[in-house]
C-alpha cells in the first residue's frame, strides 16, 4: 500500500495536482517537450509503479495532460471550471470532504451534494432508474449513472465509458465528460472494446477534439493491433467526422506514424498509407505548432531509415539491438526506451571494435538513415540521463592527434601491402616512360633513317627541317608522356585496386588509430571530423584518401555518440 | 468489485466512502483520480509493461549509484576510508555490472591511499605537485581524466618537470604498486615523453598535418616539373643528335 501523497518528504509539490501540472513538475514559463520529459523522468523513477502506484498514476496523467497540451493546444488544454460539484478544500481526505457535506441539503446544494447525500440512504438501482429516466439529463446525471451503473452490472465495465460517450454525444462541448473519457481511453476501457468506443466517440464528437481525445486510446491499439486494422478503423471513424482543422490530424498523424514506421515494409497498401500521412504532414508543416517542429524531424529521420530498415539489420547483433533501441525509443514507454537506449550504450563502450564491426567504414545509405534518427534519440536520452561530454580542448589535443595521423601515415607507407603496391607502380611507371622515350628515339631514328636515303644531298638541303622535325618528335613525345603519365596516375587512384588498397589500410591502421584516440581523449569524433574535413589538401594524395575515409567513418561517429555514458 | 459489489449495501463503510468520492469528484480536475480509484475498485489492471517495473528499478538504481560515485569520487582522499568502504560494497554492480571497473578502481584508492600519501609526506626529493595531480587523474571522472592526462604528458616535454616527474614516478612505482597499474598506459606514455625542444614554436594541428596551398606552392611545382621535362628532352635530343652524328659520319 502506498503511503498518502502528501506525506511523502522532500518529494513533489503534490498539491500542486490536479491544478497546476506546471508547478508540479518544477517549469518555468516557456519550457519545451525536453523539459517536461526530463522532469517526468526523474519522477518515476522515484514513485515507481510498484511501490507508489497511485503517485506513479498521478505523475503519468499529469504528464501526458500537459504533453497533450503542449501538441494540441487548447484542444487538450485544462477547461474552465464547472460547477456540478463544490470544489473541495482537500479533494484528497475524504472524510473530511464527507462531514462537510452539509446535513440539510437545499437548493444551494450543488447535483453532486444532492446525490452524494441520496446515496447514502438510498438503494443505488433506484437512484440509477430514476437518472436514467429523466428526459433531459445533465453532463452530471451522464456522470453519475457511469458511476453507479458499475454497482449495478460490475462485469460490464464498458457501461461506464458508454454513459460518458452518451453525456458527450447529448452535451457535445461538456469539459468535464470529455476530461474523464480521454481519461478512461486512456487506461481503464478495455482493449477489446476500443475499437467500438472509438467509433462511438467519432459519432458523439465529430470535430477536433476527437484526435485529442482518442490518442491515447489510439497508442493503446497501436502496440496491439494488426496495422491494417487500425488503417481500417482510423477511415471508419474518419468518416464520421466533421469541420475538423488541419492542425489537429497532423499532430493526431504524427503521433501515430511513430508507431507507423515499423509496420510490414512488403504490404504495399500499408506502405501506401504511410507515405500518404507523411505526405499529409509535411504539405501542413506550417500548421503544427512550434513545440513538434523537432519531433517532425525525428520523424522524417525515422521514417527515411524505415525505408532501409532491412537493408540496415544485416544480421548483425549489434544493428539488431540498435534498432530495437530505436523502435523503443518511437513506441514505448519512455522509461523503457530510455533503458533500451542506454543498453546499446553501454555495449558499444564495452566493446568499440564491435561497433566497427557492426558499422563498416564503406559508405551505406542505411547507416547514415540510421544515424541521423540515433544521433536524435541518443541525445534525448543523454539529456534524461545526465550524460553530458564537455567541450573538449582542441588545443591539448592537437599534438596528439596530429601524431596519430602522422603515425598512421608511416605506418600505412611502410605496410607491405602499400609497399608492393608503389613498387609496381613505379615499375609500371618507369616502363611506361622507357617506352615512350624509346618510342621517340625510334621515331627520331626513323627519320634520320628516311632523309639519309634520300641521299646526302637531301641531308643538307633539309637539315633545317630534320632538327625541327626532331624537336617536334621530342616535344611532340614529351607531351604525350606527361599525359599518360597522368592519365595513368589518375586510373590508379580510382581503381579498385587501389580502392581495396584504401580501405584496407584504413580499416587497419587509420581506423583503430583514430578510435584509439577518441577512447583515450573522449574527444568526439566530430572535433576529429572538423580538423581533418577543412579544405586543405596534403602532402600525399594517399593521406587525402584516408581522411576523407575518417571523416565518412560512421563507425566512429556512432561510438563517439556512446562517449557521454561513460562512467 | 471490492468496494462496490452488486449486493453492497448503502450501510457498508467502504462502498459510501467510495460512492461519496466518485459522485463528489469533478472530473474537470480529479479525473485521472476517478479513474484510478474506479480501476482499484473494479480490479482493472493497469496496462504497465512488465519489463517496465524492472527497468524502472534498475534507472533509479543507477542514477542512486551515478551519484554515490561521483561522491566517492570527489571524497575519495579526504573523506574516512571506513565510511568510503562501506559505502562502496553497498553499490550494486551485479544490477550494473558496467560500474564495476569504477568500484574496482575506488577501492583500490581506498585501501592504498594511506600509502600514496606517506610518499608525498616522506620524500624531500618527490614531486608534490606532480603527485597531487597524479592523485587527480586518478580519481577523476572519464573526460576529465583523459585531459588531465594529456596535460601531465605535455608538461614533461620539459625537462626539469620530467626529471622531477620521473624521479617521483619510480618511487611511486616502487611503494605503491597497486596504484600505478590502474595508469600503466599513462605512466609509459610520461616515461616515453622528451624535450620538444622547438615546442614554443610547434605549428597547430592543422597545419602539421597539412600544406596550405598557396601560389608560391604552385609555382614551384610547376617549375621543377618543367625542368623534369626539360631535362628529359634535352636528354632524348642529345641521343638524337648522337644518333644523327653517328649516321651522318658513317655516311662522309
Amino acid at each position: 500500500m502506498s503511503e498518502p501523497l502528501e506525506q511523502s518528504e522532500n518529494g513533489p509539490s503534490w498539491e500542486s495536482l490536479p491544478h497546476d501540472p506546471e508547478a508540479f513538475f518544477e517549469l518555468q514559463p516557456g519550457f519545451v517537450r525536453r523539459d517536461l520529459k526530463r522532469s517526468y523522468s526523474k519522477l518515476i523513477r522515484v514513485y515507481k509503479p510498484e511501490r507508489h502506484p497511485e503517485q506513479f498514476q498521478r505523475i503519468r496523467a499529469a504528464y501526458e495532460q500537459l504533453d497533450s497540451q503542449l501538441r494540441y493546444g487548447k484542444a487538450a488544454a485544462k477547461p474552465q471550471a464547472e460547477d456540478w460539484v463544490r470544489p473541495r478544500a482537500q479533494p484528497s481526505d475524504e472524510s473530511k470532504q464527507v462531514e462537510s457535506v452539509p446535513s440539510d441539503p437545499g437548493d444551494t446544494l450543488s447535483p453532486a451534494q444532492r446525490l452524494t447525500s441520496r446515496v447514502l440512504a438510498e438503494s443505488p438501482k433506484k437512484l440509477y432508474d430514476e437518472i436514467s429516466e429523466r428526459a433531459n439529463k445533465s453532463p452530471y446525471d451522464f456522470y453519475s449513472l457511469a458511476v453507479l451503473s458499475d454497482l449495478l452490472k460490475p462485469r460490464k465495465p464498458l457501461r461506464f465509458s458508454r454513459w460518458l460517450v452518451k453525456g458527450i454525444a447529448a452535451h457535445t462541448f461538456d469539459p468535464s465528460l470529455l476530461h474523464l473519457l480521454r481519461e478512461d481511453l486512456a487506461r481503464a476501457a478495455p482493449l477489446d472494446a476500443l475499437p467500438e468506443l472509438l467509433v462511438q466517440c467519432a459519432q458523439a464528437v465529430p470535430r477536433d477534439d476527437f484526435y485529442a481525445l482518442t490518442e491515447p486510446a489510439w497508442e493503446r491499439l497501436l502496440r496491439v493491433l494488426p496495422f491494417a486494422q487500425f488503417m481500417k478503423l482510423l477511415e471508419n471513424c474518419e468518416q464520421h467526422l466533421r469541420d475538423i482543422s488541419i492542425a489537429y490530424r497532423v499532430t493526431f498523424m504524427m503521433r501515430v506514424l511513430r508507431y507507423a514506421v515499423w509496420s510490414d515494409n512488403n504490404v504495399m497498401e500499408q506502405q501506401e498509407w504511410i507515405e500518404a500521412a507523411f505526405q499529409f504532414v509535411e504539405e501542413n508543416f506550417q500548421s503544427i505548432p512550434a513545440q513538434l517542429e523537432m519531433e517532425l524531424e525525428l520523424l522524417v529521420a525515422v521514417g527515411n531509415y524505415a525505408k532501409v530498415r532491412e537493408d540496415f539489420l544485416n544480421g548483425n547483433p549489434l544493428r539488431a539491438q540498435m534498432d530495437a533501441a530505436l523502435k523503443s525509443y518511437m513506441t514505448s514507454e519512455q522509461a523503457l526506451s530510455d533503458q533500451a537506449v542506454l543498453e546499446v550504450q553501454l555495449a558499444m563502450l564495452a566493446d568499440p571494435q564491435a561497433v566497427l564491426e557492426a558499422i563498416p567504414s564503406e559508405e551505406d545509405q542505411a547507416v547514415v538513415a540510421f544515424y541521423s534518427a540515433w544521433a536524435w534519440a541518443t541525445a534525448d536520452v543523454a539529456d534524461r540521463y545526465g550524460a553530458k561530454q564537455g567541450e573538449a580542448d582542441a588545443r591539448l589535443w592537437s599534438d596528439r592527434l596530429s601524431s596519430v595521423i602522422e603515425s598512421c601515415h608511416g605506418r600505412a607507407a611502410k605496410n607491405s601491402a602499400m609497399v608492393a603496391y608503389s613498387m609496381r607502380a613505379i615499375a609500371v611507371t618507369i616502363a611506361t616512360q622507357l617506352a615512350c622515350i624509346i618510342g621517340i628515339v625510334v621515331v627520331g631514328f626513323l627519320i634520320v633513317l628516311s632523309v639519309d636515303a634520300m641521299g646526302p644531298s637531301a641531308l643538307e638541303e633539309y637539315g633545317g627541317w630534320l632538327m625541327l622535325a626532331m624537336l617536334g618528335v621530342v616535344v611532340g613525345g614529351a607531351v604525350f608522356m606527361v599525359r599518360l603519365h597522368r592519365k595513368q596516375h589518375a586510373k590508379r587512384r580510382t581503381s579498385s585496386r587501389k580502392q581495396r588498397l584504401d580501405r584496407f589500410l584504413y580499416s587497419t591502421i587509420y581506423r583503430q588509430d583514430i578510435l584509439g584516440f577518441i577512447q583515450h581523449s573522449q574527444v568526439s569524433f566530430y572535433v576529429v571530423r572538423d580538423y581533418l574535413s577543412k579544405e586543405r589538401y596534403y602532402e600525399k594524395q594517399e593521406h587525402l584518401d584516408a581522411m576523407r575515409m575518417v571523416v565518412r567513418d560512421f563507425g566512429l561517429a556512432f561510438y563517439s555518440l556512446a562517449l557521454p555514458f561513460q562512467t | 468489485m471490492s468496494e462496490a459489489t452488486t449486493t453492497a449495501q448503502p450501510g457498508d463503510e467502504k462502498l459510501r466512502k467510495y460512492l461519496t468520492f466518485m459522485l463528489g469528484a469533478n472530473p474537470q480536475v480529479e479525473s485521472e483520480r476517478i479513474v484510478s480509484r474506479r480501476m482499484k475498485a473494479l480490479k482493472i489492471a493497469a496496462e504497465i509493461a512488465p519489463e517496465l517495473k524492472q527497468v524502472q528499478a534498475l534507472q533509479e538504481g543507477l542514477q542512486e549509484t551515478l551519484a554515490k560515485l561521483e561522491e566517492l569520487r570527489r571524497g575519495v582522499w579526504t573523506e574516512p576510508a571506513e565510511r568510503m568502504r562501506g559505502e562502496l560494497s553497498a553499490i550494486d554492480i551485479v544490477a550494473h555490472p558496467h560500474l564495476e571497473p569504477v568500484v574496482a578502481r575506488l577501492g583500490t584508492l581506498l585501501k592504498h591511499r594511506q600509502a600514496l600519501a606517506a610518499v608525498a609526506v616522506g620524500n624531500a626529493t618527490a614531486d608534490t605537485e606532480f603527485i597531487t595531480h597524479f592523485r587527480e587523474v586518478l580519481s577523476a571522472a572519464p573526460q576529465l581524466r583523459s585531459e588531465l592526462r594529456e596535460r601531465a604528458v605535455s608538461a614533461f616535454t620539459d625537462r626539469k618537470l620530467r626529471k622531477a616527474g620521473r624521479r617521483t614516478l619510480k618511487r611511486l612505482q616502487q611503494e605503491v604498486p597497486e596504484i600505478c597499474e590502474l595508469e600503466t598506459e599513462w605512466i609509459a606514455s610520461l616515461k616515453k615523453q622528451k624535450t620538444k625542444w622547438f615546442q614554443g614554436t610547434s605549428k597547430p594541428l592543422s597545419q602539421m598535418l597539412v600544406t596550405r596551398e598557396t601560389w608560391f606552392d604552385k609555382a614551384v611545382y610547376y617549375f621543377w616539373t618543367a625542368v623534369k621535362w626539360m631535362f628529359m628532352a634535352y636528354i632524348i635530343f642529345v641521343i638524337l643528335g648522337v644518333i644523327i652524328a653517328i649516321i651522318t659520319g658513317a655516311k662522309k
